[in-house]
């Protein structure tokens, strides 16, 4: 949609300065009092990861549990996608985050995670059957593969999230119309 | 001409590449943080393509590598966004948007230039500003009153690459479209592959299968809704939840099944949604929660809809497509196309996208209606198309 009112800018979350917009498979460092933000968190996961005593934090919006290539005729990853789309599959998400925030003075070794999304927004059966499901549990795999601790989560439901992550404090807030404004 | 549906893809990535480049040219001249929400190749009517909403920009012309004509316009408050970083106060409005608009499309021409090893050469930049029409107009798109114009611009089935540019924590947006004339898009699109009149002839399909919901919703609802948009896209699977606006919606999704797959999004603001729910069980006017009888009349109506799209589409293909019941969805719109595309997104990596959107002449109304085929599958359903069906199927639709 092009219209005015369709502009991404149009959404409150947006509006306000000092605050980074996270696009779906995409991610962003911020540190200090600067805001990271994605919205419209359905299936997909929002993977925030900071090193606490560094103020440091990342935040990627994870689309797949894996990649989509796999050789298949038409779905060729070309290397522009995996540059402008980092997070568009949980393990080079994950991988391509922590690399950003140890590029930003995050130190590995301290840093920690927290998830939120993941949801079933529809029943449908198909192949495609929990991918919400599947997404949290890649994005847990191979944090985990990478020791790093998930420390608070707020994942599954049916419904959309919007996240927020605050790198001074290490706190994500997630706010849904189902449950309202949850910091973990 | 034919369009090479499997080249639209990496089309739309070359496209992305102008569009990084326009949105780092911004960002430079202005300070502001800008960045591309959404590339992709558009098909759709000149009507379509020009929207009601007054916008400003610049028209430029493009000669060498690709030959046509572009447009670059800002909403009248991401013009005012502008001209406050580059000239505060100051009334030389016109030529600091003529400024600013000539190096972002040198952004996005340069882009493209470079990804296609070539280069493209730029007229100065003619400031244009007005609602639809009349910036085609001025980009040099509508020369003649025949359907085709000396341009090559086909008013019936225009192709364009469009992409947004958004920014953060300002009100600045950015919509470049480029129109390759015929010759240029050849190269770029062209192949083996379908006649661009089949793909419109679904995008007409949609059209009409938009018209016959709209007729739906008014003999159910009273609502006079009429379809005011109708679009054909290509867009990377993981940039089609951008295209929605930030916003709550009520409605229903449905998955539908045969050749091709895919999922239907009928979404209605929470305001419309109200009315249509009021209109079918009196006494819902003023919900919040849409339950029960409000819920049900929901499904009903997104039931009908999606019956009226894809009916048409099983007609013209010669097929059989089973719909699912409809799932109820109240959510930021956003969430519930991520939800589709994360589903999507395990077999494609570009999606095919119809949006529709119908309005009402008499009061603020406003249904979205999304459709995303199978990306393969649509493919090869456009193979089995029948010329001959097909030529008959456009007449019997009608003019625009």
């Amino acid at each position: 949609m092009s219209t005015d009112a369709d502009s991404p800018l149009s959404g409150d979350d947006d509006a306000d300065p000092g605050r980074v917009r996270v696009g779906v498979a995409e991610l962003a460092v911020a540190s200090g009092d600067s805001l990271l933000a994605t919205s419209g968190v359905g299936s997909c996961v929002g993977v925030a990861v900071a090193d606490p005593s560094e103020g440091v934090a990342g935040l990627a919006h994870v689309m797949l549990p894996e990649r989509a290539d796999a050789g298949e005729e038409g779905t060729a990853t070309d290397e522009s996608v995996e540059t402008s789309k980092p997070a568009k599959s949980a393990v080079s998400g994950v991988e391509n985050l922590l690399a950003a925030v140890e590029e930003a003075g995050g130190n590995l070794d301290s840093v920690e995670a927290k998830l939120a999304g993941g949801s079933r927004m529809f029943d449908f059966s198909g192949v495609s059957e929990g991918v919400g499901r599947r997404n949290v549990e890649a994005v847990r795999t191979a944090l985990d593969e990478r020791d790093v601790d998930v420390v608070a989560e707020d994942v599954g439901g049916s419904h959309g999230r919007s996240l927020r992550v605050d790198p001074e404090s290490w706190t994500l807030t997630v706010t849904s119309a189902h449950d309202g404004e949850v910091v973990l | 001409m034919n369009v090479d549906v499997e080249a639209l893809g990496s089309v739309s990535r070359t496209a992305r590449k102008g569009g990084e480049r326009a949105a780092d040219n911004l960002t430079g001249m202005t300070g502001i943080d800008a960045r591309v929400d959404v590339t992709g190749v558009t098909l759709a009517s000149a009507d379509d393509l020009a929207q009601d909403e007054r916008r400003i920009g610049v028209a430029v012309d493009l000669s060498g590598g690709i030959e046509g004509a572009s447009l670059l316009t800002f909403s009248p408050a991401g013009a005012e966004t502008l001209l406050d970083a580059l000239v505060p106060g100051s009334d030389v409005a016109e030529s600091a948007i003529a400024e600013v608009g000539n190096v972002v499309t040198s952004g996005f021409v340069d882009g493209w230039a470079d990804h296609l090893e070539t280069t493209v050469d730029v007229s100065p930049p003619e400031y244009v500003e007005g609602t639809g029409a009349g910036l085609l107009d001025a980009a040099g798109l509508l020369d003649d009153a025949g359907p085709l114009d000396a341009s090559g611009f086909d008013r019936d089935r225009a192709l364009a690459f469009r992409s947004e540019v958004g920014a953060v924590g300002e009100a600045l947006d950015v919509e470049f479209h480029l129109f390759p004339d015929p010759a240029s898009m050849q190269q770029l699109l062209g192949g083996d592959g379908v006649a661009i009149e089949e793909l419109d002839t679904l995008r007409e399909m949609a059209r009409s299968g938009a018209r016959t919901a709209s007729e739906s919703v008014s003999e159910m609802t009273g609502i006079d809704s009429r379809v005011d948009v109708t679009r054909l896209s290509f867009v990377p699977v993981e940039d089609v939840p951008a295209q929605l606006p930030a916003e709550r919606y009520v409605g229903a999704a449905f998955e539908f099944e045969g050749t091709p797959r895919g999922y239907v999004l009928i979404l209605f603001d929470e305001a419309s949604a109200r009315e249509v729910v009021g209109a079918l069980v009196p006494g819902t006017e003023s919900v919040e929660e849409f339950d029960g009888m409000a819920r049900s009349a929901m499904e009903e109506i997104g039931n009908v809809m999606t019956s009226s799209f894809v009916d048409g589409w099983a007609n013209v293909l010669e097929t059989t497509i089973d719909i699912s019941p409809p799932q109820f969805v109240h959510d930021v719109g956003r969430a519930v196309a991520e939800s589709v595309v994360a589903r999507l997104g395990q077999r494609q990596a570009d999606a095919v996208l119809f949006d529709t959107v119908l309005r009402a002449d008499d009061r603020a109304f406003d249904c979205e209606i999304y459709v995303l085929p199978d990306e393969r599958e649509f493919r090869d359903a456009l193979d089995d198309i029948d010329p001959g069906d097909t030529a008959e199927r456009t007449t019997r639709a009608g003019p625009l």
